[in-house]
């Protein structure tokens, strides 16, 4: 379904970065790293209004020929990205949201691994496995 | 927003088409009036025109008093280039119409001159249209350009400025080139008197001069009439310093001066020019031209304002198409007459009525009209023309609302000038931030909310506008030829969205720009990029402008371009770093390391490096390259880091990098130096300390105390220093000026290669030092790899070393310890001493002859090494030698050591006054020392000490193994605990701590611990090892030799410097005295001390035991030695005894003086090594003493009236008396007390049994048993008995002195041996010989 999904620290440094076989990895690299601007306009757009607590799931974030971008923010400001192609019509919104519930619960998982340190390079088979098994859509 | 409908609708021609978007443009571009400017002819400097168009474009804003007299601001916006295509929209969008052409040219000659205006006239010409020249020039013609300096009308009066600094001068004409109106507009205006009035406005304004001619145009149908407001400004100026510039200069300054009627003549423009002229001498000389231009831009509002007036009072039966470029010929064939036709006419003319109305300073009647419009137009569908009005509608109120807008925009154009091109527009784009923004948002500043609350009821709100805009670009979108329109309109909207602080709308409105197709040329692409990129900056999405920006360069190299533009590429990248993260300094850069995306931070470093190579900008590349592989070292892996590493190498071979910044040409940017601060990777650094004899230490007089204070520990004053010295990297220690100093660094190489460090140096300040290069290859492995660098101090003050430099892969850096990441310490502070001299110590064997054989010792800890057998002496020869190139002027030499001084003193010996004497050593001079070494031994056996002979008859043949009778006899057993009940306590004290000692010792490590025993005269429990193999084993005696000295001028700054030579001294064991026991001697004065001697050493020893006797031992074998020795004086005995506690005292004393008397002295071995031996720390039992010591009595032992001599023969008849006559003299220093006498007669069997029972075989006459007086000191008493013998043979005699027993306790022999019975004999036993008559 995915063809990238990048787990981005707070300083927006990628922590985890994976890229559809056969996709051109560099250019889905830039797509991640322009859609950080925009994730940091509405993250800066939401806090400005204090209070409740906002909406993780930041939605489209753009959109090119052909992929689709969508982005998602953790409350410790790690962000999350998954790209798809523009012209899969059927994935519904509220599925990428799922994705993105999922991958939340993964990078939960990954943090309460007492050996990780957060902010370093994500490096576990487990993720691995999780990932692979969200961007297939099971 | 986007529709891809649109596009299939028309095919027109390209021309039809605008030729490219304007990237600045805003939404105040629909107020203001269009200006070119342009350069003509080739004299003129393009500095210069620069200048000038600078200036002009200043007058951007003019305020004119309308009519009605209520002032009207009037908005212009300069071009210097404008396509013609675009002039083909001014129907569209009057705002692109060009209303005013100003050309700048300089002029020498009249040739000059109309070849300019030639130029100017061709100008207009351009206009493929050309319908408002042409008009210009069928009008009368009146150029008339007097200024109002003074300047005369080039006409009549002479022009005095310009010919009297030199003949060419600059022109400078302005043309304001007319509202250029298509022809059906005025065709039926057909108004002659109103342009005339305008005329005669702007006659009355300046002496500018309009034409305004209107003619009826017989041309083609829809081009007929034009109205030309022509207004030209010729500037004739002469150049600065141009005294030799050209004959024609020349010709010219020679008319000059008296009168200029010739240069009249020369500098009149064409009678057909009728645009106005204006001449200055230079271009600084044009100071009116400010005024000028607001006349200038005062009467192109009059032309506007009153098109405008026109439009607005006609009423049109029919009114004509306004159409777009490309519209015209969709409706060729279509009914102009039905009902949507005639209102789409009457909507556009509507639309253009609004466009010149809000160009004439007219907001609020521009909305009222645009919004009349978009009704007309709506109803019509002409959806072009609706979007159009909605595009003014939208100016109008952003015009009103955010007037500060147009600032910004002008500034950003403003900074465009100096570069030219998009370059430099984006760099002036670069400076506006977006907080700079952020007072702008609101009301503007200036705008009374009154104001905005008139206005509001007719503009639009915040929000309209943008929707309205999008209306707009929807609309647009659907014609594939209004792309360029639709473009600027999508920037217009980002720029009031930036304003409104909108950044998501912001961002959504250019990446639909990205998606409207145009067809542009490269460069036009390139420039297209770089505009969204800037756009996207302000809209603060930095990463997206990178993008953008990288997307721009990479066009300017793409494979498919004709020219790539290698420079551009690299100064465009060179902006992306921003959102990339990437700053070139590779200090700034660590610290925000975290950031950015590693993989695209290495992909445009790799797109820098190829792109400067390309340039041919080999340094710049280097740099890069070295930025690469040391910044994003951590990302690489190790192929990846192989493969740089390898890149930067045969990139650096071609262009070395040293540690200086970089310039990159044009831009002026500047590259900072890459510093390898992790190739290798320095984790610690260490000042090594000078090696011992190096080191220099203060002169121990001069060490300063620490003043504490009373306190052991004070948190003020401990803390704080201990948290200075090690912020500071004080290092405790001193290197010494012109000495080789050294620092060990501890590397890791971070490569999956071998690290070639080629130079390698100490970055030092404050103290001149000399640091020597060295080169390091680090192995290819993980983990510490130490490294040392050297270096000499040329002076000496507190060394800073501060860093490190080094060439690692061709790249020169300078590591300094405050930009490591693993140092805390970021310098290290040393203190260097004043030179020193430096002693080197030699060692030779004088005693065997071998000086040639001198052998360094070594500079430092250097030592000796002897092998000596015991009680030998051997002769050392020490050699200083000064290494250095100082005097040594001061020079010391104590002896350290364990062991104790007086051993320490046997053993070595030398001379100080003799080294003295040699000094000052000069440099390369030397001294030397003779030290004598004495292999100082223990000769007694250990644990053997009081055991006495076992059998002492195998020497003394028929004596009795004692001679005591009332002691102890020796005993046969070695075991000392079976000793007599007399002796038992202090005997069993002795073994005890013996045998704790030999728990706590190995035998063999005994050394000084022995020795010093021995000699401890007043030490009461003597301790004694027992080695496990007694007196056969090797010792060892060390000692240090340190030698303090000084010279030069570290001794004046009280430093000296010291080295030691270690003295090790193997002791070979050689002779071993075993056991030893007191005799008897025959003289009354003497004893023989009985030694058994055993040779331990491995050859034969010949022994002198006496001056005159010797005797050959074989190796191993044991000898027994009688050694004659004085008795000791009794004196002698009192005076060093008293203080002694026990007997033992006793036997310390005594050993000393049988040791002072007896000297073992040998030879051994094949080269007859001469030793002696000494038996110093020799005890004697108290039951010898009384052997040793002189007897406090003299004997005077009579037979017969014979003096018996110790053995004498005594013969005596059976049955017949003899006369025995004892005498006792009191030879003591101290009166006697009474002693019991004894004579006692025995016969020696001569088996060991002595038979005392003699009742039948003799008897004596007289007492044999008698008490003597006290004896005064010299005192003699005299006894006489008889011996009657009854049968023959042989007979002893004893005779026996012992202290009375009522005097047993007296005072005297207290002092002797409180615990023992004394005693003493007649020695040796009075022997008779008895016959038969």
């Amino acid at each position: 379904m995915a063809v990238c999904v990048a787990v981005i620290g707070k300083e927006n440094s990628p922590l985890y970065v994976w890229v559809g076989s056969g996709r051109e990895e560099l250019h889905l690299h830039y797509l991640a790293h322009t859609g950080l601007d925009v994730i940091q306009e509405k993250v800066a757009a939401v806090s400005k209004t204090p209070g409740d607590t906002r909406e993780l799931y930041l939605g489209l974030l753009y959109a090119s020929e052909e992929y689709k971008v969508f982005g998602y923010t953790t409350n410790t400001r790690v962000k999350f990205v998954i790209i798809t192609d523009a012209a899969n019509t059927t994935l519904r919104d509220n599925e990428i949201r799922m994705m993105f519930r999922r991958l939340h619960n993964m990078y939960t998982n990954v943090v309460c691994n007492p050996f990780y340190i957060p902010g370093e390079q994500i490096t576990s088979r487990e993720f691995d496995r999780g990932v692979a098994a969200l961007v297939a859509g099971n | 927003m986007r529709s891809s409908v649109s596009v299939i609708l028309s095919t027109p021609p390209p021309v039809t088409t605008m030729s490219y978007p304007d990237y600045t443009t805003s939404p105040h571009h629909h107020q203001t009036l269009l200006v070119l400017v342009r350069q003509v002819g080739s004299q003129l400097k393009s500095r210069s025109f620069h200048k000038l168009y600078e200036r002009i474009s200043r007058v951007g804003h003019v305020k004119v008093n309308d009519s009605n007299g209520s002032q009207r601001p009037v908005w212009v916006t300069y071009r210097r280039d404008y396509p013609i295509e675009n002039n083909d929209w001014g129907d569209f969008q009057t705002h692109r119409r060009v209303l005013g052409i100003i050309t700048i040219g300089q002029v020498g000659s009249q040739s000059d001159l109309n070849d300019i205006c030639k130029q100017h006239e061709s100008l207009k010409g351009l206009n493929p249209d050309g319908t408002m020249y042409e008009a210009a020039s069928q009008g009368p013609s009146r150029s008339t350009s007097p200024d109002p300096s003074g300047t005369p009308d080039p006409g009549g009066a002479p022009q005095t400025p310009v010919p009297a600094i030199n003949g060419h001068a600059h022109v400078k004409k302005v043309s304001a080139g007319s509202t250029d109106r298509d022809s059906g507009v005025y065709e039926t205006v057909g108004g002659e008197e109103k342009p005339t009035d305008s005329d005669s406005h702007s006659e009355g304004a300046a002496d500018l001069k309009i034409d305004t001619n209107h003619v009826n145009g017989s041309d083609s149908g829809s081009e007929s009439t034009s109205e030309v407001g022509c207004c030209e400004e010729t500037k004739a100026d002469s150049p600065r310093d141009s005294a030799v510039e050209s004959m024609l200069d020349t010709s010219h300054s020679s008319i000059n001066s008296s009168a200029s009627q010739a240069s009249k003549v020369c500098l009149h423009p064409p009678s057909n020019f009728k645009t106005r002229a204006l001449f200055y001498p230079t271009g600084d000389h044009a100071v009116n031209i400010e005024s000028q231009l607001q006349e200038f831009v005062s009467s192109l509002f009059w032309v506007l304002e009153s098109k405008r007036l026109d439009k607005s009072q006609e009423k049109l039966e029919r009114p004509p198409l306004l159409c777009a470029p490309f519209e015209r010929k969709d409706f060729i064939g279509l009914d102009m007459d039905s009902r949507t036709n005639k209102k789409r006419c009457a909507g556009r003319l509507r639309k253009q009525l609004a466009d010149l109305t809000l160009q004439a300073g007219l907001p609020v009647e521009a909305i009222v009209q645009y919004s009349h419009a978009a009704d007309t137009l709506r109803h019509c569908n002409d959806w072009l023309w609706l979007a159009a009005c909605f595009e003014g509608l939208c100016a109008a109120s952003v015009v009103m609302l955010y007037p500060n807008l147009r600032r910004s925009v002008g500034l950003q154009r403003y900074s465009s000038l100096g570069v030219g091109g998009h370059q430099g527009g984006a760099g002036g784009v670069l400076n506006r931030s977006r907080n700079g923004s952020i007072n702008t948002n609101s009301l503007p500043s200036g705008l009374e909310p009154t104001i905005v609350k008139q206005t509001s009821k007719h503009c639009l709100s915040p929000d309209d506008i943008v929707e309205k805009y999008r209306e707009a670009i929807v609309h647009y979108s659907k014609y594939r030829n209004a792309g360029v329109v639709e473009t600027e309109a999508s920037i217009k909207a980002v720029h009031v969205l930036i304003e409104q602080r909108r950044y998501l709308m912001a961002a959504e409105f250019l990446s639909n720009v990205v998606f409207i197709n145009l067809q542009l040329s490269d460069e036009e692409k390139i420039a297209r990029f770089s505009a969204l990129a800037d756009l996207y900056h302000q809209v603060g999405f930095q990463r997206k402008a990178s993008f953008f920006r990288r997307v721009a360069a990479m066009r300017c190299v793409a494979p498919q371009n004709q020219q790539p533009d290698w420079g551009q590429c690299y100064r465009l990248l060179l902006q992306t770093l921003d959102g990339y993260k990437v700053c070139l300094d590779p200090l700034e850069f660590r610290k925000d390391g975290s950031q950015g995306w590693p993989s695209l931070q290495i992909q445009i470093l790799q797109e820098l490096v190829g792109t400067s190579r390309r340039m041919g900008q080999n340094a710049l590349c280097t740099r890069h390259q070295a930025f690469l592989v040391s910044a994003m070292l951590p990302h690489l892996k190790d192929p990846e880091r192989q493969e740089t590493a390898l890149m930067l190498e045969s990139l650096s071979a071609r262009s070395g990098s040293g540690p200086a910044p970089l310039v990159v040409q044009e831009t002026g940017i500047i590259i900072p130096p890459v510093n390898f601060l992790n190739i290798p990777t320095c984790r610690r650094v260490r000042i090594v300390s000078p090696a011992g004899g190096r080191k220099a230490e203060k002169k121990s007089s001069l060490i300063p105390e620490d003043d504490n204070g009373p306190f052991i520990f004070s948190p003020f004053s401990s803390l704080s220093n201990n948290n200075d010295r090690k912020s500071q990297g004080k290092v405790d220690f001193d290197w010494v000026e012109g000495d080789v100093c050294e620092v060990c660094l501890e590397l890791e190489n971070p490569m999956p290669f071998e690290l070639k460090i080629t130079t390698m140096m100490l970055i030092t300040e404050e103290v001149q030092f000399e640091s020597w290069t060295s080169t390091i290859v680090l192995k290819n492995e993980r983990g510490l790899q130490s490294v040392t660098l050297r270096g000499r101090p040329q002076g000496s003050g507190q060394l800073q070393i501060t860093g490190y430099s080094s060439t690692v892969m061709g790249v020169t850096s300078n590591c300094r310890f405050k930009f490591l990441p693993h140092l805390r310490t970021p310098q290290y502070t040393i203190n260097v001493v004043p030179a020193l001299p430096m002693i080197q110590i030699l060692s030779g064997n004088s005693s065997t002859g071998s000086l040639g054989a001198e052998q360094a010792v070594g500079e430092e800890c250097g030592s000796l090494h002897l092998s000596l057998s015991a009680g030998e002496t051997h002769e050392c020869s020490v050699v200083l030698h000064n290494v250095s190139s100082q005097p040594v002027e001061e020079l010391a030499i104590t002896l350290e050591s364990k062991m104790d001084k007086d051993m320490l003193h046997q053993v070595f010996q030398y001379s100080r006054e003799n080294l003295q004497a040699q000094l000052p050593i000069p440099p390369g001079g030397r001294a030397s020392l003779t030290l004598y070494v004495y292999a100082a031994c223990d000769f007694l056996a250990p644990g053997r000490l009081d055991e006495s002979l076992e059998t002492t008859s195998l020497l003394s043949g028929s004596e009795p193994p004692s001679l005591v009778s009332g002691g102890p006899p020796s005993l046969p057993s070695r075991q000392s605990v079976a000793t007599s009940s007399t002796r038992a306590a202090p005997r069993a004290r002795r073994a005890d701590s013996s045998a704790s000692l030999l728990s706590s010792r190995s035998g063999s490590s005994m050394r000084s611990g022995s020795s010093s025993s021995t000699q401890a005269a007043t030490s009461s429990v003597r301790t004694r090892t027992t080695a496990p193999t007694p007196g056969c084993s090797n010792r060892t005696l060390e000692a240090n030799l340190l030698v303090k000295y000084s010279g030069g001028a570290g001794m004046s700054a009280e430093y000296c410097r010291s080295t030691q030579v270690g003295v090790s001294v193997e002791v070979t064991p050689s002779l071993q005295v075993t056991r030893w026991d007191v005799l008897p001697a025959e003289l009354p004065h003497q004893c023989y001390v009985v030694l058994d001697l055993l040779n331990c050493a491995t050859h034969e020893m010949d022994l002198h035991y006496t001056p005159t006797k010797h005797i050959l031992i074989e190796a191993g074998d044991s000898c027994r030695v009688p050694v004659p020795v004085d008795r000791c004086p009794l004196a002698t005995l009192t005076e060093d005894g008293r203080e002694s506690e026990s007997g033992w005292g006793w036997s310390e004393v005594l050993g000393g003086h049988v040791a002072s008397l007896v000297e073992l002295r040998w030879t051994l071995g094949p080269n007859d090594t001469p030793g002696r031996a000494s038996l110093a720390g020799i005890t004697f039992p108290p039951s010898t003493h009384d052997l040793i010591t002189m007897a406090p009595i003299h004997w005077d032992v009579q037979v017969d009236g014979q003096e018996v001599v110790g053995g004498t023969e005594n013969s005596g008849v059976v049955g017949r008396p003899l006369q025995l006559g004892v005498g006792i003299t009191n030879t003591s220093g101290a009166p006697l007390p009474p002693l019991s006498l004894r004579i006692t007669a025995f016969q020696d069997h001569q088996n060991g049994h002595l038979n005392y029972r003699l009742d039948a075989k003799m008897t004596t006459i007289g007492a044999t048993k008698l008490t003597t007086p006290q004896l005064k000191e010299g005192e003699e008493f005299q006894h006489c008995c008889g011996l009657v013998f009854f049968t023959a043979g042989v007979f002893k005699v004893e005779v026996t002195c012992s202290p009375a027993a009522v005097a047993a306790q007296t005072s005297f022999y207290e002092n002797i041996t409180p615990a023992h019975q004394h005693a003493w004999k007649f020695a040796p036993p009075l022997e008779i010989t008895v016959t038969d008559a």
